[in-house]
């Protein structure tokens, strides 16, 4: 980026896989000790972050790597949290089995929520999964009424193999350990051939159909595997919340997501997981403001919620107009220095 | 082997209209074995709409193409491709973001052996699979004098650069006939030569051949062995070079076009 022209050997590119295990046992560190550490608090935010990275990742394998923009998370979400809610009811199986169930529903409807993606791109495309949000919504919304009732479905706690994990520190373990499974998959596609043919989709239809690429192909695989793991992610986030309801399932959810890898850095794995981290401080910033001076006469930090949205939005644009590849372009130019002050360039 | 076919790839009677618009007009022609085939013409001529047409981009509205005996017409253009005619293109269609490994890479796709359940668990076979093609492109990137940007972003370098990257990810597909679009065009000298040095390579290798299509006349010249001329969309000679250099209908139809004249003379 900054040496246009310049032949100099790459910086640090060579020691990538030595990097990623170094990466790899860092990441297992943190999550291992963090709640032992932290307070009970702070382990309700990073499971709120591990959640939301968990359905940010899957996201930004679909937009950032692939170039399919998406509104459909949140009726994906609400897709596998009522199949997981459906199979744990009716036959009584336990969470793994219940998410299994609802990544293969994520996964068909994913598949026909891809299918204009065939034809339409961009803009138009994003219109299609917005018909997509509405009908899904609508259709859960009539599933709820039949099945669960006005409130929605109210899952128990959790218990896995007779195990009670519903305290908040085992809902951390198991939240985490699923995102950092999910952060593994993708960690693996994007390195390999399969990768590489959705930055091919993205960047060139003609010259991914030049390389023998099928693009259709391609599309569809990862509208449908993307979609499988956000509706598994929404069973686990069902649990995690204790319920799951039509209204939770908003545009202003799916929107959330997108802003996470609009912030954290479209098509980057670590992108995923900083913007996760950030969307999910924000309100818990914006509340800490609140309290400390949204008393009387506080303005509008007496009104955290709205606060919080126009934060949102006042982030991306900065993003969108000043730095596109996000926090994690911001990570890369800083180390990017640091590894050439070392170097002595 | 392949000396026993007729034509390698055989075009017949190829029309392509958009709308009101002719781009190709019963254009025949046959690309034997092992030869390098050039395709001239002023701008215009349909050279582009041929490959496009042979390779599926643009589905032809009459004729037909037939390669190594196989009809073409009507396949998707990644089944083109699987019939062995790899092509690049005149303006660069490289993934800006991926380095340049990772773009010929990519033209190893066929090869890949692996699916997409086996990248996502990144087990055994997968690892393998990609520690073997990374070992094939890279005969590739030191034929192409690539060696060295293999690591940086296609998108960062030079265009002529560029167009080596992307002669290099079609031969990565290995091809048995390779399409070249333009392969030149805004290239310094020294990537020209370099282009001479790459065809007559292949043409020696014997192990695949090329259709050059191309504005600079002195190159086609230099390393075609027959030279077809398009004009207004319509083949209207194939000879060898040294034939075509003093054909008359070429002189009226091409070489009496103010630019391109031009460019005959410099490259002369």
């Amino acid at each position: 980026m900054t040496q246009s022209t310049s032949l100099a050997p790459p910086l640090a590119r060579p020691r990538a896989a030595g990097r990623r295990t170094v990466l790899a046992a860092l990441a297992v560190a943190i999550i291992a000790v963090l709640p032992l550490v932290v307070s009970p608090y702070w382990t309700t935010v990073a499971t709120n972050a591990a959640l939301a990275f968990a359905i940010a990742a899957p996201l930004n394998l679909l937009t950032g790597n692939a170039g399919q923009f998406s509104l459909g998370n949140a009726a994906f979400l609400v897709v596998g949290a009522y199949t997981g809610a459906y199979v744990t009811f009716t036959f009584d199986l336990e969470l793994p089995i219940a998410m299994l169930a609802a990544a293969a529903a994520g996964a068909l409807v994913g598949l026909i929520v891809g299918l204009p993606s065939l034809r339409l791109r961009g803009a138009y495309l994003l219109m299609s999964t917005l018909a997509a949000h509405y009908i899904l919504v609508f259709a859960a919304l009539k599933f709820q009424t039949s099945q669960f009732g006005a409130a929605g479905a109210i899952f128990p706690p959790l218990r896995i193999a007779g195990v009670d994990l519903s305290g908040e520190r085992s809902m951390y373990f198991v939240i985490a350990v699923f995102a950092a499974l999910i952060g593994l998959i993708i960690a693996n596609i994007m390195r390999s051939g399969h990768g590489r043919a959705l930055e091919a989709v993205k960047a060139r239809d003609v010259a991914a159909a030049a390389c023998g690429i099928s693009v259709a192909r391609a599309k569809l695989w990862v509208w449908s595997l993307t979609s499988a793991m956000i509706a598994a992610a929404g069973v686990l986030q069902a649990y995690y919340l204790g319920s799951a309801s039509v209204e939770y399932y908003t545009l202003n959810l799916a929107i959330t997501y997108v802003a996470m890898i609009l912030v954290g850095g479209l098509g980057s794995l670590g992108g995923s997981l900083l913007g996760a981290c950030f969307v999910t401080l924000v309100p818990v910033g914006v509340n800490h403001l609140s309290d400390a001076y949204g008393g009387e006469g506080g303005g509008i930090l007496a009104y955290p919620h709205e606060l919080q949205t126009v934060i949102y939005g006042l982030i991306i644009i900065a993003f969108v107009l000043l730095k596109p590849d996000g926090l994690i372009g911001l990570v890369r130019s800083a180390t990017d220095r640091v590894v050439r002050v070392r170097q002595g360039r | 082997m392949k000396g026993s076919l007729p034509g390698e790839l055989v075009i017949d009677r190829l029309g392509l209209r958009f709308g009101g618009v002719v781009a190709l007009r019963e254009v025949s022609l046959t690309h034997h074995p092992d030869e390098v085939l050039g395709i001239i013409g002023p701008n215009g001529a349909g050279k582009t709409s041929l490959i496009n047409a042979v390779t599926g981009i643009y589905p032809p509205s009459a004729g037909s193409v037939r390669y190594r005996g196989t009809p073409l017409t009507g396949l998707s253009p990644e089944s083109i491709v699987a019939t062995g005619i790899a092509r690049t293109f005149q303006h660069n269609q490289l993934c800006g973001d991926l380095t340049v490994r990772e773009n010929v890479l990519l033209g190893c796709h066929l090869r890949l052996g692996y699916g997409v359940v086996k990248a996502a668990l990144g087990i055994g076979p997968a690892r393998r699979a990609e520690r073997r093609l990374r070992g094939e492109v890279e005969p590739l990137l030191e034929l192409l004098n690539l060696e060295h940007a293999a690591d940086e972003r296609a998108g960062s370098l030079p265009y002529g650069l560029q167009k080596r990257v992307e002669m290099a990810r079609a031969l990565a597909l290995r091809p048995t006939t390779l399409l070249l679009d333009e392969p030149a065009a805004g290239t310094s000298d020294a990537d020209r030569a370099a282009l001479v040095r790459i065809i007559k390579h292949l043409r020696g290798e014997g192990s695949c051949s090329v259709v050059l299509i191309e504005h600079d006349v002195g190159l086609v010249m230099e390393v075609s062995d027959r030279v077809a001329v398009l004009d207004w969309g319509e083949c209207i000679v194939v000879d060898t070079p040294e034939v075509i250099a003093t054909d008359a209908r070429v002189l009226a139809a091409y070489l009496g076009v103010d630019d391109t004249h031009a460019d005959v003379s410099e490259s002369a």
